[in-house]
């Protein structure tokens, strides 16, 4: 235990050494964290004693081989799953024990969701799924229009709007997807394996999207296995049967001149 | 072999899925049977022609127009195919368009062959009937030509299949026997072809006489043979080939108008001068005969087409859910289709396969119809009057179960070809191919299964409404003001001039018949009627009343009756004025009436006025009776019809030999109903007692239309409500399970449980809003074209409207309620994993 809150002071000097955005406010707090799910016979143990915070403006990827917890500890930030055992809180807030309703009011208003198969609505178009999450916040039409223009002129997707998702290539589809998590300005983008359907161009360009997205300040939690993927976040988790096992924090600077960006 | 495989290969697949196999046969077999059953009602009504030959050539004459002086009309048709004796043979000498040109006209016979005595059915025919029917006699001969040359000669008779077999025994030597009809004795000549019985649907002959022995069977007075204004029997001819019926009918008018205008017409007397003037008008027309002559088929064919068109959208909703079952079957096999296309099936072989497996769901369908449709006729049976019941097969026929079976078969492959070509479009890749990017597939299907539910709950809507209006209908005629009182009365018929009984002895048996029956314990009062009311029947004559001119336009027409002492109070009519007939007003004592408020209205009476004037009858101008005596108005023929202006003479001051006696008693009437035969055997053991039944059962069955149509309607419509909830539920349980996934993206998103149940409770509030404004659309017109049926109500009744509204929105509900509450438990992070 002491080793992990050794280890957790480290990344927050090494965060704020790197100057990536991880000295903003402490939006997740993940305090000796577990999850079992239990089956009549089996008792599996998805993540244990996990210690993770997660700062405003960061880039997170969770790394590590299938099965060792990485989509679990992010269905548990974005709380669409609740630890067994732990505290959590979300933007100082304790979440755990929040009712389903509050949960999807968070979930809402504090978290955009990408997922590794789009997870468009088939029946929607492109503009009603990027707009989908703002209605369920009863956002005013004129103010839904706006956003959702604005999101999709930022993932280059503004010309397709009234295209339903079959229409479009998997990258394409992926871009709407990115819209969708932007689209209502949340605290934090989850994103699990966002390039696993596609095909490496289209993944490097969805990745180009991310880092874009993280340059103007959006704080980013991916799941990855793909370890090209995993350099573009400022940190990565590795994740081992369902502890965390390693916390790389990268020269951002570094990072960003490498892939072409102008640094200041 | 294929076709043995896969008949074997779909049964072993539809008991793996016992659930699916289950309701999908139950809402065959009910959607069908349910058919099925008014099928075989309309068919033996509406559909089957007279088994003779070339019925197609068959043609009923009719020559709509007002008739003064005696019409018996309402048996064979209504009063405009009545005509009288001596134009029948006018016409029939003058036949040029048809090959023969027959009368008839059916009377209640009491036959005696040998010892046994049973009451039946006649029909008094001419010569020309079996000759233009084109029959041949099963044994012996048929009646002929040389039968009826003289009123009151030929005492021969043929006797009908049904009766020959039952009575006796087939006996081949029943040639040259003796049959008593009605007291008459008549040598049998013959048998006639099996399964026919006559040409009026409704009254089954069992003996056919000469009509020229009308007057000898019956109580008809035979100058009723020479009298052009009595109007009593029913005319048919057989077209010449080739010739139309349009043409027959010119061809015949230029016969048949000149009589009119120059032999009838000066006859007539008391018609007002517009009557006359529609009488000189009058023209001859050809209506189809293949079906022979009936009211009949006039009365049942409105509430037959509604039964078999609400049965028809029972059988749609039903095809719906199959194809809807079919429809989420054929998804859920995407899998194995693929298998078998990558194994070398090609696309007709996969959609084959899939037919003979809604093919053999059909055939366990279809086995399960023919229950529902046997019980759905046992149904129906209860509600028929009993004269009506005995000449309907409430079997199931082959005919009925052809149309089953069509139904089946046919609706089967009609609605399985879209599920089977749905599932097995592009089997060969999509079903093995990984689902790599989720976005929610096939929604050409999605909307064909929204589109089937959406027309169900419209045609739910529409049914449930019609049903509303039925029952309304229903309740309405149940809450009339009949005018009398029903309750505790029992009636029966006794007609000794049946069984050789004179006038005289008919009239001592009356009144023995009206002491005993005071004898009897519990009963408080006894009358009798020569005409039953609440049966239909109607007799009316022309009437003079003192002070009373006829108004043009206006009909001095009025139904007659012949009652007993305490007619009225036994049956409790009120009397408003005067005095009621006594034993005192016999046939020696001055002749007196009493008349009901419609009559005092039409003869401008004033309720003060009318006791004590004169009135006859005949339009001779005669006024020889004294009314003494005004009732409240009271229903006659039927509960729904409004009293005629009626007046009532004593039967003592009539030759009668027939009555229905009204017994009233204190209590149940049943002991009493139990106790009548004996008694009337007591006074003669030949005298059947008929009709035993009480003016409750009689009021009931003069509403047996709205009842059976009220609850046929309303069974169906709750079927098929439950058939279109079932569809519902289906698609949305169906709907929720395919899109578990977005579901779970929607709840990612931030929606919330009620986000989630508003969503689906949203589907049903569209696919009802839309089903339910076509439904209410439908109903409305249905409402409009059954108005005829409707009794009391408007065809947009808003308590029937309403109710259905609101039933079927509870219903919607409550079908979508579980599905939506499945998709508000749907597990996001589940859901999300789920491939």
């Amino acid at each position: 235990m002491s080793e992990v809150k050794e280890a957790t002071r480290q990344q927050e000097a090494q965060a704020l050494a790197a100057g990536n955005g991880s000295g903003g406010r402490e939006l997740v707090r993940m305090t000796d964290l577990s999850k079992v799910f239990l089956t009549e016979e089996v008792e599996t143990h998805a993540l244990a004693s996990i210690h993770l915070e997660v700062r405003e403006g960061e880039f997170l990827a969770i790394a590590g081989p299938s099965g060792c917890g990485k989509t679990t500890l992010l269905s548990i930030i974005g709380l669409l799953d609740s630890p067994t055992a732990g505290e959590y809180r979300l933007a100082d807030v304790p979440v755990q024990d929040l009712s389903p309703s509050q949960r999807a009011q968070i979930r809402n208003r504090e978290i955009g969701f990408i997922f590794q198969a789009f997870n468009l609505i088939g029946d929607l178009t492109v503009y009603e799924n990027v707009e989908l999450p703002l209605t369920y916040r009863k956002m005013a039409a004129p103010e839904r229009k706006r956003r959702v223009h604005e999101a999709l002129e930022r993932v280059g997707m503004s010309h397709r709007t009234r295209h339903y998702p079959s229409q479009l290539s998997g990258g394409q589809q992926q871009r709407v997807a990115v819209a969708r998590a932007i689209g209502g300005s949340p605290s934090v983008i989850l994103a699990d394996e966002p390039t696993g359907n596609l095909d490496s161009v289209n993944g490097e360009a969805v990745m180009d999207l991310l880092r874009e997205l993280h340059a103007d300040g959006a704080t980013i939690c991916m799941v990855t296995h793909d370890p090209r993927y995993a350099q573009y976040a400022g940190r990565t988790l590795h994740l081992f049967d369902g502890r965390i096992v390693g916390d790389e924090r990268s020269d951002a600077a570094h990072e960003l001149e490498e892939a072409g960006f102008e640094v200041d | 072999m294929n076709g043995l495989h896969d008949i074997r290969y779909s049964l072993r697949q539809l008991r793996r899925t016992p659930g699916f196999t289950l309701v999908a046969v139950l809402s065959l077999a009910l959607g069908i049977g349910a058919n099925a059953a008014i099928f075989s009602l309309f068919d033996q009504i509406l559909r089957r022609p007279l088994p003779v030959a070339e019925p197609g050539r068959l043609v009923n004459l009719v020559a709509p127009a007002p008739r003064a002086g005696s019409v018996m009309c309402g048996q064979a048709g209504e009063c405009d195919a009545v005509f009288s004796y001596p134009m029948f043979r006018d016409l029939e000498a003058a036949q040029e368009p048809f090959t023969g040109l027959a009368a008839h006209r059916y009377f209640g016979a009491s036959l005696v062959v040998g010892e046994q005595t049973v009451p039946g059915g006649g029909m008094l025919v001419s010569g020309s009937y079996f000759p233009v029917l084109g029959l041949r006699p099963a044994l012996g001969r048929l009646l002929g030509p040389a039968d009826d040359r003289a009123v009151g000669a030929g005492p021969v008779a043929v006797l009908s299949h049904r009766f020959w077999e039952a009575r006796l025994g087939s006996d081949p030597d029943v040639i040259g026997r003796t049959v008593a009809v009605n007291g008459v004795p008549m040598t049998i000549v013959g048998v006639a072809a099996s399964g026919f019985e006559g040409t009026t649907f409704g009254h089954r002959a069992d003996v056919f006489v000469p009509i020229t022995m009308r007057a000898a069977v019956t109580a008809a007075a035979p100058e009723t043979f020479e009298d052009r204004s009595a109007y009593w029997a029913y005319l048919f001819a057989r077209l010449e080939p080739g010739i139309s019926a349009g043409h027959a009918a010119e061809v015949m008018n230029r016969v048949f108008r000149p009589i009119i205008r120059e032999v009838e017409a000066p006859l007539q007397r008391g018609l007002t001068e517009s009557e006359l003037a529609q009488y000189l008008a009058t023209r001859l027309f050809l209506e189809d005969g293949r079906q022979g002559q009936s009211t009949f088929h006039d009365d049942a064919r409105a509430p037959l087409f509604l039964l078999l068109g609400v049965t028809g959208i029972v059988l749609l909703i039903t095809c719906a859910n199959l194809a809807n079952l079919l429809l989420a079957r054929g998804t859920s096999r995407t899998h194995e289709l693929a298998i078998r296309a990558s194994l070398g099936a090609s696309r007709a072989r996969l959609v084959g396969q899939l037919l003979t497996e809604t093919v053999v769901l059909a055939v366990l369908g279809l086995v399960g119809s023919l229950f529902v449709a046997r019980w759905t006729l046992v149904l129906v049976g209860g509600f028929l009057p009993a004269v009506t019941a005995e000449v309907m097969v409430l079997e199931l026929q082959p005919a009925t179960v052809a149309w089953a079976a069509l139904l089946a078969i046919g609706a089967s492959l009609i609605f399985g070809t879209y599920p089977a070509l749905h599932a097995t479009r592009g089997a060969a890749v999509a079903g093995l191919k990984a689902s790599a990017t989720r976005v929610s597939a096939g929604r050409s299907s999605a909307r064909f299964r929204t589109s089937l539910v959406t027309a169900q709950i419209a045609l739910s809507m529409a049914l449930l409404i019609s049903a509303g209006l039925f029952v309304r209908s229903l309740s309405e005629v149940s809450r009339l003001d009949l005018g009398l009182s029903p309750a505790n009365v029992a009636v029966f018929d006794i007609h000794p001039g049946l069984v050789g009984y004179d006038d005289h002895a008919s009239r001592a048996l009356f009144e023995r018949v009206e002491e005993e029956l005071m004898a009897l314990p519990g009963v408080t009062g006894v009358s009798s009627a020569r005409m039953a009311v609440l049966r239909n029947n109607i007799s009316e004559s022309n009437v003079d009343v003192a002070g009373y001119q006829p108004v043009t336009g206006r009909e001095n027409m009025a139904a007659r009756n012949e009652v007993g002492p305490d007619y009225f109070r036994t049956l409790g009519i009120q009397l408003l004025a005067g005095r009621e007939f006594t034993t005192a007003d016999e046939r020696t004592g001055h002749r007196v009436a009493i008349v009901n408020e419609a009559f005092a209205r039409q003869f401008g009476l004033e309720s003060r006025e009318v006791i004590g004037r004169r009135m006859g009858v005949g339009g001779s101008g005669v006024l020889d009776m004294e009314i003494v005596g005004l009732v409240r108005d009271a229903a006659y023929q039927d509960v729904k019809k409004d009293p005629p202006p009626t007046y009532y003479t004593p039967w003592r001051q009539h030759d009668t030999r027939g009555l229905t006696f009204y017994v009233a008693t204190a209590t149940d009437p049943a002991p009493t109903m139990a106790a009548i035969p004996g008694m009337v055997r007591r006074l003669d053991s030949e005298l059947p007692v008929q009709n035993l039944t009480t003016l409750t059962r009689d009021v009931r069955d003069s509403a047996f239309v709205e009842r059976l149509i009220s609850t046929l309607t309303a069974a169906f419509a709750g079927l098929a409500t439950l058939l279109a909830a079932m569809g519902l539920f289906g698609v949305l349980a169906y709907t929720v399970a395919q899109r578990r996934r977005e579901i779970g993206v929607r709840m990612a998103m931030g929606a919330r449980k009620e986000d989630i149940r508003r969503m689906i409770l949203g589907q049903v509030g569209w696919m009802g809003l839309v089903g339910g404004a076509v439904g209410l659309l439908a109903a409305l017109a249905v409402g409009r074209a059954a108005g005829s049926l409707l009794f009391g109500i408007s065809g947009h009744d808003p308590i029937a409207v309403l109710g259905g509204v609101a039933l079927l929105t509870l219903v919607a509900l409550v079908a979508g309620y579980l599905p939506a509450r499945r998709a508000t438990r749907v597990d996001p992070m589940i859901a999300l994993r789920e491939e």
